[in-house]
């Protein structure tokens, strides 16, 4: 599996940013980028120009804009076509996501706890969406400074619920890049195998094989047998289960794979884009394993980790906490759920 | 030659509202120059600004301890106006011109086009258009916008006068 730094959540003098294109891709691939989407409110206009920059500086360009509609704003990726987004009220999202998927886009929510109304109007998220099977991603770090917001806690506890009822929502960050104020920002990271491409970025999107840092790469994956997961993939456990315990009945006949140990692989590497984060401000102590909502194993920090886990129906993630400038145990970084089934 | 032209006067009842135009470009036309301005652009009295910044304050932390990231209403000051501009032609969205400035001129022409817009493969044809009201903040809000048509070889008074 290769991993790829990306952004998904940029703007330039086509909207409001203040970078020009060529100032966001140079800025790009100074910061480490290997993919960028251009995602200005409400237009695509500087997109022809932003893949041609992109293409000359080796970053793989991801056309895209932002909704920037009165209820809540939406990045809207690689839309084959329009959906208009203008008259859209506050129930009437679960159509337009419906007509960007018809259109091959990907969509996510952007900034859902963001300060609203009246200081950024339509910031916040208020759209009533009905069907979440719909939504690819959710931007769970927004900004700069991102662990440390309070939005961001909102924003976990809304994705942990969504996971709780079984949706699958691809958890991503959005630098919502304006201008190069070099603050501290997060990364998302893509998985796929083999070399980064448009399809294969917006295949891992929808899937969910994305780890989320404010500084080391750190990702997870379970091993079943000899078989790998990475996070967005599902594992298939046999046997019926015990309510309340999640774990395979005892005596339950199974098919031999499935009755095999899970084990679950952490692994964090310090030493990626250098400058880009500051290793004496950003500082991992800890690794939480996390099941369905809950803690399951924390354990010290160190390059690899394996912990065996007890199978049981949801999903499965990591989480880095250490020192986050100055604030203490604070979530550094997050993998996206491996779903077992 | 000026399509169309229009004034406004909103309040802040009509925040999150859209106010559609249209106009019908004639041939032999070079350029096409929207001027949309909006006066004034922000509230800032502090007595009238600070109960709804503080408003919106109490969503973001919904209780929470705010020491964990504090934010004073004071540090929002002032409340902008935000009018926002966007095209179709012949039915296609061409764009929109999502910025903060109370005053703004979009040229565009077949071979350009005002940031935020597509460069448009012919200017003559019917238009649509809307206003975006994403926040009129202050008591009163005058919001004027004239389309002007520049023929071949005649330059816009919009641009002498930008």
């Amino acid at each position: 599996m290769h991993w790829y730094p990306v952004e998904l959540h940029t703007h330039t003098c086509h909207s409001d940013g203040d970078f020009t294109v060529k100032e966001l891709v140079r800025t790009a691939k100074r910061d480490g980028y290997r993919a960028l989407a251009l995602t200005d409110h409400n237009t695509a206009s500087g997109v022809e120009e932003f893949c041609r920059e992109a293409k000359k500086q080796g970053i793989l360009p991801i056309r895209g804009l932002e909704w920037t509609t009165y209820h809540g704003h939406m990045t809207v990726l690689e839309e084959e076509g329009y959906t208009d987004w203008r008259g859209a009220g506050p129930e009437d999202i679960d159509n337009a996501i419906r007509a960007i998927h018809k259109n091959g886009g990907v969509v996510g929510i952007a900034h859902p706890f963001a300060l609203g109304d009246p200081v950024n109007t339509g910031y916040r998220w208020e759209f009533q969406i009905k069907d979440w099977t719909q939504v690819d991603c959710l931007e769970v770090w927004s900004r700069n400074w991102a662990p440390r917001r309070i939005q961001t806690e909102r924003a976990f506890a809304m994705w942990d619920d969504l996971l709780r009822k079984g949706f699958h929502i691809t958890a991503v960050t959005g630098r919502d890049w304006h201008r190069d104020d070099r603050l501290p920002c997060c990364y998302t990271w893509v998985g796929m195998f083999g070399e980064l491409t448009r399809e294969g970025l917006l295949d891992a999107l929808r899937q969910g094989r994305v780890c989320l840092t404010a500084g080391p790469f750190f990702t997870m994956k379970l091993f079943q047998g000899h078989r790998e997961f990475f996070p967005g993939d599902t594992l298939s456990v046999s046997g019926r289960f015990c309510p309340g315990t999640g774990g395979p009945e005892a005596g339950t006949p199974g098919t031999g794979a499935g009755e095999e140990k899970v084990r679950a692989e952490v692994l964090l590497d310090r030493d990626v884009l250098p400058g880009t984060w500051e290793k004496k401000q950003v500082v991992p102590e800890e690794i939480c394993l996390i099941v369905n909502g809950t803690v399951r194993d924390v354990v010290p920090v160190r390059g690899k980790v394996k912990l065996d886990i007890q199978p049981e129906k949801g999903w499965a993630r990591a989480e880095l906490y250490g020192r986050y400038y100055e604030t203490e145990h604070c979530r550094i970084a997050v993998t996206n759920p491996v779903y077992i089934d | 030659m000026i399509l169309f032209h229009k004034t406004w006067q909103w309040t802040p009842a009509d925040t999150k509202t859209d106010v559609s135009f249209s106009f019908t470009c004639p041939e032999h036309t070079e350029e096409l120059c929207l001027t949309v301005s909006f006066s004034p652009d922000a509230l800032r009295e502090e007595q009238a600004c600070l109960p709804p910044i503080e408003h919106a304050l109490e969503q973001y932390y919904d209780g929470r301890d705010r020491n964990r990231e504090p934010m004073e209403a004071s540090g929002f000051l002032p409340l902008k106006n935000l009018i926002t501009l966007s095209l179709s032609r012949e039915g296609v969205y061409m764009g929109n011109a999502h910025r903060w400035q109370a005053s703004q001129v979009h040229v565009l022409t077949k071979e350009k086009a005002a940031p935020g817009f597509t460069v448009p493969e012919r200017l003559e044809g019917d238009w649509e258009g809307m206003l975006h009201l994403h926040a009129i903040c202050t008591s009163a809000c005058r919001g004027e916008l004239t389309v002007e048509a520049v023929p071949e070889g005649r330059e816009s008074d919009a641009l002498v006068s930008r």
